[in-house]
């Protein structure tokens, strides 16, 4: 083995470079070591103490490169590893190019995408209302993924976009789907006949997986962002959204999902799916039926009943409401009997953990009619989590709200924060657990093997107890989802957790288990 | 005869000044700066035979620093050598190839930390606890196989895979952050020669680390005036030891740090560390991990530890900090250029 030294003076390049640099002349055959790095007293000792250092050394100083190699002469030079070394940084000069350019500004941005018509703003919220400003000034579509934009900036935008004919989709609006891309969170679902408005993220997942599973694809999917349909917005990008739709020639039915709006935002909306030529679902969780009726459109029980609704019409079939269960009703007989018989008579209470807000709604909405539901998004105020009863009782969470996302990701996106919730909130009084597992882009990659993980460690904690959970999920996800829909479905499984295929099927033999449990006690 | 090379003139705009080089414009209107070193998206320009400016085309600024509007790779238009002349409104290429109008841009604050209000150790403390949590998810690259080690956790999620640099240099790296921990400043600036000008790329990685901990010194002297009457001296003390040790890059951006200057986007999340925030931590995080393979990691690695002292020896507590920053870091127009 023979020492060789390469220098190049005043020469500089940034530590990624270097670092590859050094791991691409490492691989070399017949390179035993090698140290790249700039030419300070402490970089050189370091060469010494590697046994790298040469004669050459003495006269280097910070601002020189170094290659120090030792090499044998009998399989490679040290002008062949200097070569190895230009070329890679040739290479690496060029991936520098224009395919890694982060554009400074909105305004270069776009000069360097030329034709580009929609821009995603995800920057801290008291900034975000400015660079929507320059978006919606420059002609842009705007998709508002930042969340602590003040109503004042919210409305104003928005009366900008809809005067410009543009859509501003937020704040804090994560999942669209536009022109066959999905932005933020968002499902591999095939592209087709049905589009959708949705001022809920996971509600506006839920119904375009399951159409997905029904065979049948979307136009679009916009969103509006959660605050669009009250009564300082307006709606006005749900409106904007809708009247879109009915305008696109590829959409040839809509479907709106919201919470309930406020009464004078849904009288607008109503208005329009009297007049729309296509035909138009609404799942405006625990809205007004009779309304929805009234206009001529077609009103839901759930996001699922919502997608079976929107699939059928569409295909010109005619609809019930769904209210049960794809698995025979025998079968489901077995699994609340199963479930219940493994229980202690202390166990009796619900932790329902979700990271979907619209999902923890839906099943809020469908548990409530039976049962008394603490939470931290509850639907009535009696009924928040600091309310919950010395003797405890059911809880329902979402986990993706602002209180528990403060200085940390989105449960949909680190499954760290649920984890600890499995920890702190399920104990030897847990009958039932219940949890939605969000695939898709922007979710986590093994969002079932984390909820598994955590339901072996709590099954092994009770079982010191002489215990057992059940635990009941459902997979909002498609068989494209990069997670594996069948995958992550086998992993919940392997781990004793009954998957429904649905949000609202997983509520509803939730429900079931909890009522019997209440009879038999 | 006369061969005419025509050359495409590139005509830049400027985008944001940071505020200390629209005062050395002011005081200098006219000077020839020499370009030192060119990357694809940032250029250094030589001035006054030690001082650098930096253009860059990126979605941060540095002290001293112009970002500019320009999306092809400087190296396309630039060589080191080559010669500048800056005016208080434009900067202008000798051989013609490129202009920068300075007129419609904005100017940012590049001491604007040095004005915050006072923090409290509570949020630091959460703030850090949360960053080491995310750190320890990114790529183990620079310094940053050292994270467990000098935050004294356990963090069995992953192994951590070290390299030559970081294994050679843990002790000393260690040793430095007890003194500092114990505000043995003496002793840590005898061992910082340990560290200054160690590690890859222009900005070696301990220099990164060392400019963290300067900032924030520097942050808590202006916060807490007279309780901590060595950092000054401390801090000029490793600038002036870098000056000979470490590149010059390296050493320009550690006597910015001594005087509490740093990027806008090192200055986000350090402001974002010291106060409440609304789930900015990571976003700020990842904007300075950006910074090259290891320099960000090596800053935020630097940050905490820094921010242990902070814990220690904090003890003043006021919250009302975080608008301040924000109205101090509010873009103006260019006074008088």
């Amino acid at each position: 083995m023979t020492l060789h030294t390469s220098i190049k003076r005043n020469a500089y390049y940034d530590s990624v470079t270097l670092m590859l640099l050094s791991r691409e002349l490492q691989k070399l055959e017949g390179v035993e070591d090698v140290l790249v790095g700039m030419g300070t007293d402490l970089n050189l000792d370091l060469a010494k103490d590697l046994g790298l250092a040469s004669g050459e050394f003495d006269t280097l100083t910070p601002n020189d490169l170094f290659i120090a190699a030792k090499i044998d002469e009998a399989q490679i030079s040290m002008k062949q590893v200097e070569d190895a070394f230009i070329e890679q940084l040739n290479k690496s000069a060029e991936s520098d190019g224009d395919e890694d350019y982060q554009p400074p500004s909105l305004r270069s941005a776009v000069q360097a995408l030329p034709g580009a018509n929609m821009v995603l703003v995800s920057v801290p919220g008291q900034f975000a209302a400015a660079e929507v400003e320059e978006a919606l000034d420059a002609g842009l579509h705007v998709m508002l993924f930042s969340d602590n934009v003040s109503v004042e900036d919210e409305l104003r935008l928005k009366q900008k976009a809809v005067e410009k004919g543009l859509l501003m989709m937020g704040p804090d609006c994560g999942t669209a789907i536009i022109n066959g891309k999905p932005l933020c969170f968002a499902n591999a679902v095939r592209r087709g006949r049905i589009g959708v408005v949705g001022a809920s993220g996971t509600g506006t997942q839920e119904v375009t997986v399951q159409v997905h599973k029904l065979g049948e694809g979307l136009s679009q999917v916009i969103g509006t962002g959660g605050r669009d349909l009250k009564e300082q917005i307006g709606g006005l990008m749900m409106i904007q959204g809708f009247e879109s739709l009915i305008a696109d020639p590829e959409t040839d039915l809509i479907v709106l999902i919201s919470k309930p709006p406020a009464p004078l935002v849904a009288e607008k909306i109503y208005q329009i799916a009297k007049t729309s030529p296509k035909p138009v679902v609404i799942d405006f969780i625990g809205g007004d039926r009779a309304a929805i009726e009234a206009v001529g459109a077609i009103p839901c029980i759930s996001l699922e009943d919502a997608a079976q609704k929107a699939v059928k019409a569409l295909h010109g079939e005619a609809f019930d409401d769904f209210t049960g269960f794809s698995l025979p009703e025998d079968y489901i007989n077995c699994i609340v009997d199963t479930s219940v018989a493994k229980l202690k008579s202390d166990q009796t209470e619900l932790r329902a953990l979700f990271t979907g807000g619209t999902l923890a709604d839906e099943a809020m909405k469908v548990l409530g009619v039976h049962h008394e539901i603490y939470s931290n998004i509850p639907l009535s105020p009696e009924m928040a989590i600091e309310n919950l009863p010395g003797g405890r009782g059911h809880i329902c969470l979402d986990l993706g709200e602002d209180q528990f996302t403060r200085g940390r990701p989105h449960p949909m996106i680190d499954p760290q924060t649920r984890t600890e919730f499995f920890e702190s909130h399920v104990d030897e009084k847990t009958a039932v657990i219940l949890v939605d597992v969000v695939l898709g882009f922007g979710s986590y990659l093994d969002p079932a093997g984390a909820v598994a993980d955590s339901v072996r460690e709590i099954r092994q904690r009770l079982s010191k107890q002489g215990k057992d959970v059940v635990v009941i999920a459902s997979v909002c996800g498609t068989d494209l989802d990069s997670q594996d829909l069948n995958k992550s479905i086998e992993s919940l499984e392997a781990a004793g957790i009954i998957v429904l295929p649905s949000n609202a099927q997983a509520v509803r033999l939730t429900d079931r288990v909890l009522q019997r449990i209440k009879k038999g006690a | 005869m006369t061969y005419l090379v025509e050359m495409s003139k590139k005509e830049l705009n400027a985008i944001t000044l940071a505020d200390d080089l629209v005062e050395l414009l002011r005081e200098h209107p006219s000077q020839t700066a020499l370009v030192h070193s060119v990357y694809p998206h940032a250029v250094n320009l030589l001035i006054r035979e030690d001082e650098l400016i930096t253009l860059t085309s990126q979605d941060d600024i540095p002290p001293m620093g112009l970002m500019v509007n320009c999306s092809t790779s400087f190296t396309e238009f630039l060589s080191a050598g080559d010669k500048v002349i800056l005016e208080t409104d434009q900067l202008t290429a000798v051989n013609g190839s490129f202009t920068v109008d300075f007129r419609d841009a904005k100017v940012w604050k590049a001491r604007s930390l040095l004005n915050l209000d006072r923090f409290s150790t509570e949020d630091v403390t959460q703030n850090r606890h949360n960053l080491i949590r995310w750190l320890a998810q990114q790529p183990a690259e620079g310094l940053l196989p050292l994270l467990p080690r000098l935050t004294h956790l356990s963090m069995s999620s992953k192994p951590v895979v070290d390299n030559i640099y970081s294994r050679y240099i843990a002790d000393d790296l260690d040793a430095f952050t007890t003194a500092i921990n114990t505000s043995a400043w003496e002793q840590a600036s005898v061992l910082a020669d340990r560290l200054i000008g160690f590690g890859m790329g222009s900005t070696p990685s301990c220099d990164d680390f060392l400019a963290a901990y300067m900032i924030v010194l520097a942050i808590a002297d202006a916060s807490y005036p007279g309780q901590h009457p060595w950092v000054r001296q401390f801090n000029q003390t490793i600038a002036s030891k870098a000056k000979s040790r470490t590149t010059l890059i390296s050493a320009n951006m550690l006597r910015l740090a001594a005087d509490g200057k740093t990027s806008r986007s090192h200055q986000q999340l350090i402001q974002t560390c010291l106060f409440k925030n609304s789930g900015q931590l990571e976003y700020s995080a990842s904007q300075v991990m950006r910074h090259g393979a290891t320099s960000g990691g090596d800053f935020l690695l630097g940050l905490i530890c820094a921010f242990e002292w902070v814990q220690n020896t904090m003890t003043d507590i006021s919250k009302e900090g975080e608008r301040a920053w924000v109205e101090n870091n509010q873009p103006q127009p260019v006074p008088g250029i």
